[in-house]
């Protein structure tokens, strides 16, 4: 622990002390921000449903990725990012006086990813499904990650991952194979 | 519950994540898939998700990097200002509560010592030749202004200068 009277001189220069020594500097953050901004964003609009929040989400998860000690390697830093940004989205989903995930109207995703849908049946399935589920299958099937790298990112064990995805995977099969009795039997 | 696993579905997900599924698939695998009902859920699991995916990264809005590098920047700088005033702050509070304690110290003393006027008794005149007491507790206050004079002198400049920055 740094002492007041150690600290003083590098106030008195006007120098950051060692704990404000960025661990990565502007250039090598904007090659690292340009290859993975964009699957996070991808990841944060589709589990929030809410591009602006995933907006928002985003630059926030940079600005803590920064202010955190880095770990060492491209993959390292892109997990330790995804967890950020899923703690993000927990603290987000667990404020009092929002709208919580499940509250949203039925039509919300369905809205919002019919525009930037590759395969339109995937937001009203996403939509039905928890914000751990969308969590879990983004991660496994989107961003391709293991069960044991899910685990880290999201803090859950292995173990659960595992159960937990193969329910995930189950539900999300069947809203997809049969979205229009879905559809009727929500309406 | 029985979860239902293949030791091939690892392998399936690799060649849709490398993009070699439909077209690269060697024959084998492609039988696998076409018997294996967890493989095939893989499959059509990775295409859709794959397909959202490179839909939504074409549509992610990319805020320039260096604004968020400056923030977070300014963000560790602050937390690490905080730190430091941190124990400065306890020193201030430190002080104060000696300057408070020599005070009743001091009030207390004169009182038993049996004197009629307390204020009286707190006039240099009083004071001075002092005693040994009176002379520690008399260093103690002058030392304790000056230690919170000298904080406070500080904080002042400091606060100037991070403004002025």
């Amino acid at each position: 622990m740094m002492m007041w009277n150690e600290a003083l001189p590098h106030i008195q220069l006007g120098k950051a002390t060692q704990a404000a020594e960025p661990s990565m500097d502007s250039d090598a953050f904007a090659a690292f921000y340009e290859r993975s901004a964009r699957s996070l964003w991808a990841y944060l609009s589709r589990c929030s449903g809410d591009p602006a929040l995933a907006d928002d989400l985003m630059q926030e998860s940079y600005v803590r990725f920064l202010c955190a000690s880095q770990p060492d390697g491209e993959v390292a830093s892109r997990r330790y990012l995804f967890r950020i940004a899923t703690n993000l989205l927990r603290d987000h989903w667990r404020r009092p006086r929002t709208v919580s995930i499940e509250e949203l109207p039925e039509n919300f995703f369905a809205t919002a990813s019919t525009h930037m849908d590759a395969c339109a049946l995937l937001g009203p399935a996403m939509a039905r499904m928890t914000p751990r589920e969308r969590q879990l299958l983004w991660l496994a099937h989107a961003e391709n990650y293991s069960h044991h790298e899910i685990a880290e990112v999201t803090g859950l064990a292995s173990a659960s991952v595992r159960l937990l995805l193969f329910r995930a995977r189950r539900k999300i099969k069947h809203l997809l194979e049969q979205p229009a009795r879905a559809d009727g039997g929500q309406r | 519950m029985k979860i239902r696993s293949c030791p091939r579905e690892a392998e399936v997900r690799d060649l849709i994540q490398r993009g070699h599924w439909p077209d690269s698939c060697e024959p084998d695998l492609r039988a696998h898939i076409d018997a294996c009902a967890t493989c095939a859920e893989a499959v059509q699991l990775a295409q859709v998700f794959q397909a959202a995916r490179t839909a939504s990264m074409q549509r992610a809005p990319m805020a320039a990097a260096g604004p968020i590098w400056w923030r977070a920047q300014l963000r560790r700088r602050n937390a690490a200002f905080e730190r430091i005033a941190k124990p400065i702050r306890t020193a201030q509070i430190f002080a104060a509560a000696i300057c408070l304690v020599a005070t009743i110290a001091i009030l207390i003393f004169e009182q038993r010592s049996g004197n009629a006027s307390v204020l009286s008794n707190l006039l240099p005149t009083q004071l001075w030749p002092p005693s040994n007491w009176s002379l520690t507790l008399l260093i103690s206050t002058i030392a304790t202004i000056t230690v919170l004079a000298a904080v406070a002198l500080f904080l002042a400049t400091d606060t100037s200068e991070t403004n002025h920055h």
